[in-house]
């Protein structure tokens, strides 16, 4: 368990925050990973040196006026007392409390300013990642970008993969209605609109994973929208880069898997696109998810056991045991694990059938077959493909071969 | 108290809220047919409420002097409008439909007119009565007759004359309404007559310069602009479109946060994407989604921006018109307009296909600019 | 003296002997006349009388806000634990949607219109407003929009995409049931409700203040209300084009929104906000009048300031309009953008909290009675505190990219909303109550009422901001325990507590509701004037006759009712009564007008209403339904014109024997 660092600057403002709770509980737990309060990178310590301050003086003012009230009700209660003299008000009074929090605005403004241009450069990019979208999940893309190794695009889900250290950009834009991407630990939120691209800084300091959620209401899922930002050192990003560049491997002749990849060629490769699949004719396959699916794209699956989650990262692919052993590694540990990706032992393999037995029920699509006429027959988000449960034991077998 | 007229309509009612009863319960909850059901209802029983409000319409009284009864149009029109329905029956639907609309009014106006007239002894007090019922109908429907007569006139004659034709007669039309306007305001003493005379005169020249107009038809740029798909019919030569650059500069509007500017710049062409320090040659674009190129040219000569949508499979622009360059042009792409030095131009695409379902990859190039060309690669 | 003017049968009848009796057209005439009774259901249904309007507002509005309430509670319910199954994620959507319509819409807008409807009038001593037919026609427009938002939820769901309906969310791929449809043209029919108040309620302050009252001897709730009738008046033309882009997305296929005809979806946003943020002071504004009357009642003294009080409303009501980008921080708007906008929104707290000095200051050396209304007033100056520091630290951008769309954020606007409008509108209901029914709201329940609302606000609210800043979102239908951490900040246990809290505050406001029927039961009248009050609405008797006033008082002070029953003694500078509140009325009622003058009730208002839910229902449903409203509305709108503004004389009943004696000797 990760002890949170305590300084006496972080005393005043929280404290004030929770009402005057009793901090020194808080002094020894883990806080929900998505506490705005952490930041795990330059840019949302930036935020953070902005806000501490401002949340004091906020906290202070709003003492000062609860005294001044309470005092009030405390002396000028009716005791009895006659009738008093009908003044209008003192003007030098006003004036000057109206002069005071101006001029501390106008402080709090000028570091505003600051902030505000700062995290908006986009001139100092060391990585580009291109994040799009769409009802219920987020794409992330790695353009051509030669100094990292990266010398085709690389397409993937679910987790978002940078090296610490290491100023990314994030282009934004979505493929149906407004998203919204945010790693409170590495950065505010930023829109993704359809139609704009819009950009994001992030920089994570350590190795980690660190916990998003879309915050701009997305329809029915938007709930289930999460993210996972995954922090790895610079060798590591390395391995995974050239992993996830590495030639597609067909499963065994008479495997189960096989199998699968049969049944994968039948019904997923419709939508999913498995990189370097080829059909039993040779020919690549090549999924059509613009003529399925009405936002135009479903997740990108190769390497799929690479990632730890699914689903919109609504689920986890490794068990709660695994799982937690990768959140919680150690920084120079946690590479190594994270790297592994998911073996059979450590398959969340409950969540992953449920899902593949009848997705809408498990996470809410607008599944209603009579809103097809709405959308030219095509689905929001993975309808119920009716899978048997042998098939579904066949596609299982194959997606752990996918890493 | 309850008569034959109330009876009829309440048991009318009654039957409708047991239809919709029964609808609600045995044939679909929440539905349309049970929002008519319940409007059928409700309308039944404004009606049986009605009828009782005005006793019936029954005023326990022997029949009037004939002295209360005046003279009546509503015979007269009647029967015009029966000729029109039996006319159109035989000639055309519109009159037929315009014959219905004459006998409704014409007999709803004599029926209020039937009623009003049997209402009291006092004439006065009868019209009083019938125009609080037909007035609030009467002058919107005689307005927009009226109005629409002489505004479709008008029309027509706009679009019929040249532009600067139009702009000219608007200014004399103008003009005349202020100074007539202006001399009815100076001398109030003014006879209606002759202020309703000259309105007539100015109305029925309108519609004859109407009747004029519609007889020339369109003026030549509106009647080419009207042909179907005049604005989508794109060509991306290097000579400007007969159909496409007409007002170039002006259809597509310029985006902010585009995904890349594309600028051509000392006969080199290069993409300048944020987060990008240096101009690109490579794009990488989001499969299906559309995405917002900026064409700056800042070669002396008028260019384009064609974007390539690669074979069979790729996607059709996203402003519309499915696969009708291909057919016309024979290519699958899409450009902008033919911009001046310093002009810039906005184009969005939505490639539905990734780079590998293509034989050819996707492109961006300037025609007349050789061997420079920006790939798109879509993953 | 005759409150409307109408023939007496005096003179009618001896008039007709004489000639050949005409038939009295009483029966025949039946429905076409016009409605002219002042008691009964008929009086209500047509009225044109501002008070009976304002109750009508009130009445509504307190439904919808049970209403609202109710669907609060519901979502509290399933977010008290993770994975919630009291709703599924689309109900849930619905609910959240309609909660933020309902209590901003039908709740708050149209309580604070109540209360300047029947209290704008009194203040500046006018008998109605400018234009009472269109004043009826507002209620009406604002019931039927109420109602037509609220059909969706019988007719295949309530709008779902949330109350800010960011497009392209809101299209109809996007959201395919009618719910939006009936939620956008709803508001549309409900916003000619405010448009008509603004344009009525201007025109009446402007024009109709008793004489000797200069604008700056106004009383402060019709200053601020005035300020919110401006603000509505430039704000509702936005929404109602926004509406409009919105409604030909949805049923006629328009793409003001489709980003692949070349449109930005962001133009949304900034046509709702430059809407909606406005539409913020709309809400709070009024009750920051509501509590400038009741502190200085409670304290025995003068609103301290009062042009600071004044201008710094005005102030806000021009700032308002420069700050609505700061609801789009996270939208990528650009760093310059949103660097102005961060700075404006700090430019407007000053002026708010000017108005929170103020009220201290008001409170400060004074007499301080603390009735129900009082407690509400110093809560609100408390609460809204809170709430108006926490909207502080949004407006430094950077900062706000962290909480906004977080439960911060819900924090924030219901410290301001709830806090403060809500707190207000009760410190109103309690203050007014005697004012509008003659009768005191029990005190003893009102103090239950006051303490259980604070606690469960506060239980309810208060735990949001560590919610939020822990980095649970907003419009989440489920949260989930692997995101919840451990600890004190640990988001399951503050869920938990602010959904007991939403509890407490219900069983606050069910004391409220017990506390309308205990008044209601009880037969003791208030006094006349029960809180040593200030204002011109005293001067009247409880509740005020409806002519309002017999003879309209000359004012000489700010606080005129006030100044007519203390002087100063020149000595001491303290107070000390010259005249008893009954004294000042009846000195009123000696010098009543001879002749008074009031419009007459008609029928056209509330038919030109009716048609305009018929157009929408025909917008969603079949174009034929939309061209019979549109027949009825162009029926009402000509017959409305031609309508005198008085009732003829043959429109009053002549006496029944009369007509009878007539009909039968001619028969």
């Amino acid at each position: 368990m990760k002890v949170r660092r305590l300084t006496s600057r972080y005393l005043g403002p929280r404290s004030l925050a929770a009402s005057g709770s009793l901090l020194l509980l808080a002094s020894c737990a883990t806080n929900a990973p998505q506490d705005t309060w952490q930041p795990k990178g330059p840019n949302a310590k930036m935020i953070d040196d902005l806000q501490q301050p401002v949340f004091a003086v906020a906290g202070i003012i709003g003492i000062i006026v609860a005294a001044c009230v309470g005092f009030a009700i405390w002396r000028y209660k009716d005791r009895g007392q006659p009738i008093p003299e009908q003044t209008h008000g003192k003007p030098a009074l006003e004036v000057s409390l109206t002069v005071i929090p101006a001029l501390i605005l106008a402080v709090v403004g000028v570091f505003t300013f600051r902030a505000i241009f700062d995290l908006a450069r986009t001139d100092d990019t060391q990585l580009v990642i291109n994040v799009t979208g769409q009802q219920w999940w987020w794409e992330y893309d790695y353009p051509v970008q030669n100094e990292w190794g990266i010398t085709q695009p690389i397409i993937s889900s679910g987790q978002l993969v940078l090296p610490i250290g290491t100023k990314v950009l994030l282009r934004e834009t979505s493929r149906d209605v407004i998203h919204s991407y945010w790693i409170p630990a590495l950065n505010g939120k930023r829109d993704a609109v359809p139609g704009r691209v819009h950009t994001l800084r992030l920089q994570a300091d350590a190795p980690g994973i660190y916990a998003g959620q879309c915050t701009e209401f997305c329809g029915l899922s938007h709930a289930n929208m999460r993210m996972e930002a995954v922090a790895l050192s610079d060798a590591d990003f390395a391995k995974w880069v050239a992993n996830q560049q590495a030639a597609y491997q067909a499963p065994a002749e008479g495997t189960l898997a096989k199998e699968g990849e049969s049944v994968f060629l039948n019904q997923c490769v419709r939508c999913h696109q498995v990189s370097g699949l080829k059909r039993a004719d040779g020919s690549l396959a090549i999924a059509a998810p613009d003529e399925n699916v009405w936002s135009g794209a479903a997740p990108n699956l190769t390497k799929l056991m690479t990632r730890n989650t699914f689903a919109g990262a609504m689920f986890n692919l490794l068990r709660d045991a695994c799982r937690d052993d990768v959140w919680r590694a150690e920084s120079a540990a946690f590479g190594e694990k994270y790297l592994g990706g998911v073996d059979e032992s450590c398959l969340n393999v409950n969540d992953l059938r449920a899902w593949l037995r009848n997705a809408p029920e498990v996470k809410p699509m607008y599944a209603n077959p009579a809103l097809l006429t709405d959308t030219n027959g095509k689905y929001r988000g993975m309808p119920n493909l009716g899978l048997s449960e042998s098939d579904i034991d066949k596609l299982v077998a194959y997606l752990l071969t996918l890493k | 108290m309850f008569k034959t007229g109330s009876k009829l309509f309440l048991g009318l009612s009654g039957f409708a809220a047991f239809n919709l009863v029964a609808y609600v319960i045995f044939v679909e909850r929440l539905a349309i047919g049970g929002v008519a059901l319940s409007l059928v209802f409700a309308a039944l029983t404004g009606l049986a409420a009605i009828v009782l409000l005005i006793n019936e319409g029954d005023n326990e009284r022997q029949p009037r002097d004939a002295a209360l009864i005046g003279a009546s149009l509503w015979p007269l029109t009647t029967v015009v409008g029966i000729v029109l329905l039996i006319l159109g029956l035989i000639v055309a639907q519109i009159y037929f439909i315009l014959g219905i609309v004459v006998v409704l009014a014409a007999l709803a106006e004599w029926l209020v007119q039937a009623w009003s007239e049997s209402a009291s002894d006092d004439p006065a007090h009868n019209e009083s009565a019938r125009q609080r019922l037909l007035h609030p109908i009467e002058f919107p429907v005689i307005a927009t007759l009226g109005l629409g007569v002489v505004i479709f006139s008008f029309s027509r004659i706009m679009l019929a004359i040249s532009k600067s034709a139009g702009a000219v007669s608007f200014i004399v039309a103008a003009s005349l309404v202020l100074l007539i306007g202006a001399l009815f305001a100076l001398r109030p003493a003014l006879k209606p007559a002759l202020v309703s005379g000259i309105c007539v005169i100015g109305a029925v020249g309108i519609v004859a310069g109407g009747i004029a107009g519609a007889g020339i038809g369109l003026r030549s740029d509106l009647a080419e602009a009207a042909e179907e798909g005049h604005y989508l019919h794109r060509e991306c030569g290097v000579e400007k479109s007969k159909y496409f650059d007409k007002k170039a500069m002006k259809n597509l509007s310029l985006r902010s946060n585009a995904a890349a500017i594309v600028e051509l710049r000392d006969g080199k062409l290069s993409a300048i994407m944020v987060g990008f320090n240096t101009p690109q040659q490579l794009i990488t674009a989001s499969r299906a989604n559309p995405v917002t190129f900026i064409f700056r040219n800042f070669d002396p000569t008028e260019r384009r921006l064609v974007a390539s949508l690669g074979n069979a499979m790729a996607g059709a622009p996203a402003a519309e018109s499915d696969g009708e360059e291909a057919d016309h042009a024979g290519k699958n792409e899409t450009c902008t307009q033919l911009i001046p030095k310093g002009a810039e131009q906005a184009l969005t695409i939505k490639y539905n296909k990734p780079t590998i379902a293509q034989t050819e990859p996707f492109t961006l190039t300037v025609p007349g600019v050789a061997g420079q060309s920006i790939e798109v690669l879509v993953p | 003296m005759a409150i409307i003017e109408r023939p007496t049968p005096v003179l009618d009848i001896p008039a007709l002997p004489a000639a050949p009796p005409a038939i009295t057209p009483s029966r025949t005439f039946g429905a076409l006349k016009r409605p002219v009774a002042s008691t009964g259901w008929k009086s209500w249904l047509f009225t044109v009388d501002h008070k009976k309007i304002g109750l009508m507002y009130g009445a509504t509005a307190l439904f919808f806000f049970i209403v609202g309430g109710l669907e609060a509670v519901l979502i509290r319910l399933q977010l008290a634990a993770p994975e919630g199954k009291v709703l599924n994620a689309d109900l849930y959507n619905q609910m959240f949607t309609m909660h933020a319509t309902t209590m901003v819409f039908l709740f708050v807008m149209p309580m604070a219109a109540g209360f300047a409807n029947y209290f704008i009038p009194l203040q500046i001593g006018a008998r109605d407003v400018a234009f009472p037919r269109i004043n009826a026609f507002g209620f009406w427009c604002f019931l039927g929009g109420g109602i037509v938002i609220n059909l969706a939820w019988f007719l295949g769901g309530a709008a779902d995409g949330g109350w800010f309906m960011y497009a392209p969310n809101s299209g109809p791929v996007f959201s395919p049931s009618n719910g939006i449809d009936f939620w956008a043209l709803g508001l549309q029919i409900a916003g000619i409700a405010s448009l008509t108040g603004a344009i009525n309620l201007i025109v009446t302050v402007l024009n109709m203040r008793a004489p000797g009252m200069s604008l700056m001897k106004m009383p402060v709730f019709t200053w601020l209300v005035t300020v919110v009738q401006f603000l509505l008046l430039f704000a509702i033309p936005v929404i109602t084009v926004a509406l409009f882009l919105l409604t030909f997305q949805r049923s006629f296929g328009a793409q003001f929104f489709d980003v692949a005809a070349g449109a930005d979806p962001l133009l949304w946003q900034h046509l709702f906000w430059i809407f909606g943020h406005p539409e913020v002071y709309v809400l709070i504004l009024p009750s920051f009048g509501i509590v400038s009357e009741v502190l200085p009642v409670f304290s025995r003294k003068p609103l301290f300031g009062y042009p600071f009080v004044v201008f710094s409303g005005a102030a806000i009501g021009f700032v308002g309009w420069g700050v609505w980008a700061h609801h789009m921080f996270a939208s990528g708007l650009g760093p310059v953008s949103v660097a102005v906008f961060s700075v404006a929104t700090m430019a407007i707290a000053v002026p708010t909290g000017v108005k929170i000095i103020n009220w201290t200051l008001t409170m400060w050396g004074g007499k301080l009675v603390f009735s129900t209304a009082m407690k509400f007033a110093v809560g609100l100056i408390l609460l809204f505190t809170i709430g108006g520091l926490s909207g502080v630290t949004h407006s430094v951008a950077p900062s706000d990219t962290q909480q906004t769309d977080t439960y911060y954020i819900v924090a924030h606007f219901h410290y301001v909303l709830f806090g403060g409008s809500v707190f207000g509108l009760f410190a109103g209901f309690y203050y007014w109550w005697p004012k509008m029914f003659g009768k005191l709201l029990n005190e003893r329940l009102g103090s239950l009422n006051f303490w259980f609302m604070v606690i469960g606000m506060n239980l309810t609210f208060g735990p949001m901001h560590i919610l939020g800043l822990q980095g649970q979102p907003r419009r989440m239908y489920q949260w989930t325990e692997a995101r919840a951490g451990e600890g004190f900040f640990n988001i399951a246990f503050w869920n938990l507590v602010a959904s007991i809290g939403s509890l407490v505050l219900t069983l606050g406001i069910l004391f409220f509701l017990i506390n309308i029927v205990v008044t209601a039961r009880s037969k003791v009248r208030a006094p006349l004037d029960p809180w040593n009050a200030r204002s011109l609405e005293w001067m009247t008797s409880n509740p005020p006759k409806e002519h309002n006033f017999d003879s309209i008082p000359k004012v000489e002070h700010l606080d005129e009712f006030f100044h007519r029953k203390y002087e100063e003694d020149p000595v001491t500078h303290t107070m000390r009564g010259v005249a008893t509140a009954e004294q000042v009325l009846a000195e009123l009622e000696r010098n009543a007008d001879p002749h008074i003058h009031m419009p007459s009730p008609s029928y056209w208002p509330l038919v030109l209403a009716v048609g305009l839910p018929v157009i929408a229902l025909g917008v969603i449903y079949s174009t034929m339904v939309a061209i019979v409203g549109g027949f009825i509305v162009l029926y009402a709108i000509y017959g409305w014109a031609l309508e005198p503004a008085t009732a003829v004389a043959s429109d009053f009943d002549t006496p029944s024997t009369n007509g009878h004696a007539v009909s039968t000797t001619h028969g």
